[in-house]
């Protein structure tokens, strides 16, 4: 048996169920609401944003370092991933690829996918268990992408010695640390419980096609 | 001892406001927060991901009780003493500020040294021309982890006193809506790759702040292990949730 059967709101924050006329949590004085308000809306104007915005993000560079006279020329997330790997640092390549590149994308890919599962009512080759899954890595991994930014307000502090050698943050850090925190909150105003509403209504119709079926 | 002498004479100077005192102060500190009747009951709730209503039966000792169409996890067997939550955060405020003060990285080159701390990292951004970045940096690492610690006093004290207001439930929803922004251990990372970034390029130190960062990141693991929501709720207000009855519940074994 549903909630949404039984006339009863869970407040997200709490987790107290209250009944449906009322509008704020007994406990904790928060908004309730059957679902999230205008949850596929707002996911998918968060998620298109962040797309957008993937793309200077991956474009301009993030830093510049100079170091004893050498380099000085902008990197992009991509270059600075193949200058690691050249440096061979193949571990934290890889971290910084996975966290910068792959994370983000994913995290793109994935909201599509389940959005449009939703919108549509086609499964996308996916079970429901796996895309709550899918909801689950999305919503715990994202924070990890930061990992950037944080390595830029580090090495921005650190290296400051003029002439021997200056690290200087560029365009692409404002888009990247945008297209994160977006996708966070992409996936913050997602609510999962659609999925299963989903599942309900398209079990009712088969049912329904059933009993016509019989009655003809 | 001296500080404990000089609380005895105190105590003896005026003897009935210091049994009142030591009473009230008794009280506080053995009641233990196992949350009262009201947790120990077998009681109903809706799955937060799939709406799935629940009954969830008195939790064992490392038992979980978990949705069993979802498999999301409901609650745990609480087992916590607010004192232990008090005591963390006391220790996470101290180790915040050596946090913040002390350098993270110090950096040596051809003799000269260049230390940076968490907010020079910040204003170095922000004066290269990243106002927006250096504000997503100051938020994340240095003010949420202080608002996460400072608001959980006023709810500690309250559900000391058993005395839930408006005020301490609000300030409860705040705390748990913050949570989902805290960045401790993604800075570590961070920290640590530029270290090993940066050792074939010049000397690298590690400076005293981050040990002390590392400890508050250890502190906020701990706290969020031992802070269990739904006594807490309790402990703070009156349970007003509707009763009705079906549905399963998986009970795993939790370690």
């Amino acid at each position: 048996m549903n909630g949404i059967d039984l006339g009863l709101k869970l407040c997200l924050v709490c987790y107290l169920a209250c009944p449906e006329s009322q509008k704020r949590c007994y406990r904790c004085g928060g908004r309730v609401r059957m679902r999230r308000q205008n949850s596929i809306a707002r996911c998918w104007a968060l998620t298109l944003a962040a797309a957008l915005l993937y793309i200077p993000a991956n474009t301009l560079p993030m830093m510049s370092i100079s170091w004893l006279g050498q380099g000085g020329e902008p990197d992009t997330i991509m270059s600075g991933v193949i200058k690691l790997i050249e440096n061979d640092m193949l571990m934290i390549a890889a971290v910084v690829f996975i966290a910068s590149i792959l994370i983000p994308l994913l995290k793109l890919l994935g909201m599509a996918v389940l959005l449009l599962s939703i919108q549509s009512g086609y499964e996308m080759g996916l079970g429901i268990r796996q895309k709550i899954r899918l909801y689950r890595v999305i919503s715990w991994i994202g924070r990890w992408s930061m990992l950037d930014i944080f390595i830029i307000s580090l090495l921005a502090g650190l290296i400051q010695f003029g002439q021997l050698g200056q690290v200087e943050p560029g365009a692409g850090a404002w888009a990247f640390a945008a297209v994160v925190t977006l996708t966070m909150l992409a996936s913050n105003s997602f609510d999962p419980r659609l999925l299963w509403d989903n599942q309900r209504l398209s079990q009712r119709v088969e049912k329904s096609d059933c009993t016509g079926g019989a009655a003809e | 001892m001296e500080i404990a002498l000089f609380d005895l004479g105190l105590v003896m100077e005026n003897e009935a406001m210091g049994k009142a005192l030591g009473k009230y102060l008794q009280a506080l500190l053995t009641q233990r927060h196992s949350g009262g009747r009201e947790a120990e009951q077998p009681h109903e709730l809706l799955c937060p991901e799939c709406d799935l209503l629940i009954s969830i039966p008195v939790l064992k000792q490392r038992q979980v009780a978990a949705c069993p169409r979802c498999f999301r996890t409901l609650e745990k067997h609480a087992y916590y003493r607010i004192q232990t939550l008090l005591a963390l955060v006391i220790t996470g405020l101290l180790l915040y500020i050596p946090a913040n003060i002390y350098p993270v990285l110090t950096l040596e080159l051809a003799g000269r040294q260049h230390s940076s701390t968490i907010w020079g990292g910040v204003v170095a951004l922000w004066r290269n021309g990243l106002p927006i970045v250096a504000t997503v940096v100051f938020v994340f690492v240095i003010l949420v982890p202080l608002l996460r610690l400072i608001m959980l006093l006023p709810i500690i004290w309250a559900s000391l006193l058993r005395d839930g207001s408006r005020f301490s439930r609000s300030l409860f929803r705040d705390y748990l809506f913050l949570c989902q922004w805290g960045m401790a251990k993604i800075y570590m990372l961070g920290v640590l790759i530029s270290a090993v970034k940066l050792v074939d390029m010049a000397t690298v130190e590690a400076g005293l702040g981050v040990f002390c960062y590392t400890g508050l990141m250890l502190i906020e693991i701990a706290i969020s292990i031992t802070l269990n929501e739904a006594k807490l709720w309790i402990a703070l207000g009156r349970d007003a949730g509707a009763k009705v009855v079906e549905g399963k519940t998986v009970i795993n074994e939790w370690y």
